[in-house]
């Protein structure tokens, strides 16, 4: 009898110990890598994270019906799928998605997208509601190429594109005739219906706007426009790429505000520029790459919110070859989070995630992908709780897909 | 010259296996004597008569019925010391000897109450297949799509264990082995990327050894013994190797499917999972005794206590590669054995003698009588 009872103690004791859904924290719930695709190869670009935590997923789709054609994804915030479609037409890339925050539009999404190759490439700007219908869509009407980075709902309702376009001639007496590339930036009204061009720089050989802001300068609203060119900072200086922030009025013509950094000798290439809370003490910041010959390191620079100071501006070495391509603000720790395509021996790339302080220093790194595959960043974003929230591509075994994958605030998948 | 040799050779061989014949006809026929001395109650010379084939002879059977002789006379010489070291011998001989109470003397019955032989250590040994159910604790999914479908399939695998019983009593008993064990079981994971696109099939090995302790009840009596027990076994994963095939299934033109096929190599999932486990079993089968020795056939279930998954590497270079993540699960295990049990058996005297109902039957005898 003793022994029976021994044995039933033990055994319920043992019961209690057991495993279950309520004892397993479900940590995968917060911290995860999910794939998002279809048929053939899905590459992902940009995140647009809605306040209900539900997340919008911008990429590309490719298979064996089709070259390319933009593809977008909606998740709630466990990044399970509430809708997904195909979105555009054939040979077509979208390459960012935004809010539309007032307007007629206000609430839907707005994505832009580049349609055709690249002599023939022209810009398409898509409204989508939040349930993933179309609304209208309107592909901007030139005669020669141009192609899009990032598009900016205005104060005023309209969509700023910006990117760059074949050069004009008249623009570029300068560079000619190796002129690649001349910087653009298009106004759209929100009923995408009338197409004006904001600015159109000339006078460099190559350059890219990255993204536009609005910034109340001189009493004023003007433009920001945010990129690299390889313009001349002066008479005695080459044409070298350079991070380079353009103000223009609101009717276009030049305020005068033209802020260049970067390390002579070297190439600095902007791909992503956001707009900094106060609580990381405002302003802007710019993320891209150096290169110098074959090395390749993140490049960044933060700007004071007139634009009248720099900081930073400066290559952050953390071993290897790095592609600055994404960045955004920390919410509930110091700094921002820098997203990167860390590039192997083999020349396959990861996913490289870093967490640096306002000064620049590091907190953390981490990295995603196999050697084997080249694994690409898209976008980056920091969640309301901590969290942060990666979109890249994965080259799985047989196919690349896209992929969101949110890590703690160190960077891991735990608690 | 050489017939004579084989002649002489073929005489030494037969003196040589004949001897024991001859000499065990003679212990026969001192035994004989030694009962017909009992029988006319000559009894102070039946030790001294049967001493020397005591000493040589060792047939079992034989050395049986020569101490039983020898505990009855040393019984009727009222020589307690002897009769008892005369049935410990007969124990010795034959551990499952028990007197005759119809047949004989009481105060023999009376005696045997005093002893046993009953094993106090079994060693037993089995072996047999098993098959792993998967109980899922959280389905973790790598595709963002609620069209996505998992299942476990369940594959065989095997086992061997041994171990020994430490028997409380006849019919309780508590056991501690040592078992081997490869278990097997598949993941499918269907509708990835798609209604019936993408399928991911996922085969895990792995190989533990565990320390099963448990508590045994077992029927002492009859050729086929039922028995059912109830335990606790701690695991230790020893090998983990996986193996992933990916059938990428798109659309090709109309309804026609092209896959692009591939297999991993075996994967090592060893630091994807939790080294150390825990489990409740239960089981029960049919011992079938042969000889002093039992053959059996088992059936277990074991309860995984614990999370199967190391949750800090979920997410690895395979998860990058090979479009699999884990959920969270525990494993159980289902398996038969068939084995052998070889009980030590230790002829002793007991602490607390079973003598009540033998005075029950004298007492129920003599009033009897009266």
């Amino acid at each position: 009898m003793r022994i029976t009872k021994i044995a039933l103690v033990a055994m319920v004791v043992m019961l209690l110990g057991c495993d279950t859904g309520n004892k397993v924290d479900p940590v995968f719930q917060d911290y995860f890598i999910k794939y998002y695709g279809e048929d053939g190869n899905q590459e992902g670009v940009d995140i647009y994270v809605n306040g209900d935590g539900s997340m919008i997923l911008l990429g590309n789709s490719s298979s064996l019906t089709e070259l390319s054609i933009p593809f977008i994804v909606k998740t709630d915030s466990l990044g399970n799928v509430l809708w997904q479609h195909q979105m555009g037409g054939r040979n077509e890339k979208a390459v960012d998605v935004e809010l539309i925050p007032s307007g007629i539009h206000q609430g839907k999404l707005v994505v832009v997208s580049n349609v055709g190759t690249d002599t023939e490439s022209k810009i398409r700007i898509t409204i989508v509601d939040q349930s993933g219908k179309g609304i209208d869509s309107l592909i901007l009407d030139t005669d020669k190429w141009q192609t899009v980075k990032s598009v900016t709902p205005s104060s005023d309702s309209d969509f700023i594109v910006c990117g760059n376009a074949a050069p004009d001639p008249d623009r570029n007496a300068q560079p000619s005739p190796d002129d690649h590339a001349d910087i653009i930036s298009l106004r759209v009204d929100q009923s995408l219906t009338t197409v004006d061009t904001l600015s159109w720089q000339g006078g460099e050989h190559e350059g890219f706007a990255v993204k536009v802001f609005e910034v109340p300068l001189q009493g004023e609203t003007k433009y920001a426009l945010f990129g690299y060119s390889d313009r001349k900072k002066d008479e005695q200086a080459d044409f070298e790429d350079k991070f380079e922030v353009i103000v223009v009025n609101v009717d276009g013509l030049p305020s005068g505000v033209r802020v260049t950094t970067g390390q002579s000798g070297q190439k600095q290439k902007a791909s992503q520029a956001i707009r900094v809370p106060a609580s990381q003490e405002d302003g802007f910041f710019m993320i891209g790459t150096n290169e110098d010959g074959s090395n390749r390191d993140i490049f960044v620079t933060k700007y004071s919110k007139d634009l009248s100071m720099t900081k930073l501006a400066q290559t952050l070495p953390f071993g290897g070859k790095m592609e600055g391509v994404a960045v955004a603000s920390a919410i509930r720790e110091e700094g921002y989070f820098l997203l990167a395509n860390e590039i192997q021996d083999n020349n396959n790339r990861n996913i490289f995630l870093v967490h640096i302080r306002l000064d620049g220093s590091k907190v953390w790194s981490t990295s995603f992908g196999n050697e084997d595959g080249d694994d690409t960043a898209g976008a980056v974003a920091a969640l309301k709780d901590g969290r942060i929230a990666v979109l890249g591509t994965i080259d799985l075994e047989t196919q690349k897909k896209m992929a969101l994958i949110i890590v703690n605030k160190n960077g891991g998948f735990s608690n | 010259m050489v017939v004579e040799k084989i002649i002489g050779c073929f005489l030494v061989l037969l003196t040589f296996s004949a001897g024991p014949l001859f000499a065990q006809d003679e212990c026969e026929l001192t035994l004989a004597r030694a009962q017909e001395e009992f029988n006319e109650g000559h009894l102070y010379g039946i030790p001294g008569l049967l001493s020397d084939c005591l000493e040589k002879n060792q047939n079992t059977e034989w050395r049986q019925r020569a101490n039983l002789l020898l505990a009855e006379t040393y019984l009727l010489l009222e020589d307690p010391l002897g009769a008892e070291q005369s049935y410990l011998n007969v124990l010795r001989a034959n551990p499952e000897f028990l007197p005759d109470q119809t047949r004989d003397p009481i105060d023999l019955v009376y005696l045997s109450r005093k002893f046993t032989a009953s094993p106090i250590f079994s060693f037993w040994a089995s072996a047999g297949p098993n098959v792993s159910p998967v109980r899922v604790i959280h389905d973790v999914n790598i595709g963002g799509e609620a069209g996505t479908k998992e299942k476990y399939t369940l594959k065989m695998g095997y086992h061997a264990d041994a171990g020994f019983d430490y028997h409380y009593d006849e019919h309780i008993s508590a056991s501690v082995g040592l078992s081997f064990a490869s278990t097997v079981f598949k993941h499918t994971t269907t509708n990835l990327f798609g209604q019936n696109k993408d399928i991911v099939e996922m085969t895990e090995r792995q190989s533990w050894i565990s320390l099963p302790l448990s508590i045994k009840y077992s029927d002492n009596a009859g050729r086929f013994r039922p028995y059912g027990y109830l335990g606790f076994s701690v695991r230790r994963l020893l090998t983990d190797n996986v193996n992933i095939k990916i059938f990428n299934r798109d659309l090709k033109s109309g309804d026609e499917i092209a896959s692009s096929d591939k297999q991993s190599p075996n994967l090592n999932f060893k630091d994807k999972r939790q080294s150390f486990n825990e489990a409740l079993f239960v089981g029960g089968g049919v011992k079938y005794k042969y000889g002093l020795n039992y053959f059996f056939v088992d059936l277990r279930y074991s309860l995984g206590f614990k999370n199967v998954v190391n949750t800090d590497h979920r997410y690895d270079d395979i998860t990058y590669r090979w479009t699999y993540v884990d959920d969270d699960f525990r494993l159980d295990n289902l398996s038969i054995s068939i084995g052998y049990i070889h009980p030590f058996y230790k002829a002793r005297k007991l602490k607390h003698a079973r003598t009540k109902s033998v005075l029950r039957k004298i007492k129920k005898d003599d009033n009897a009588d009266n």
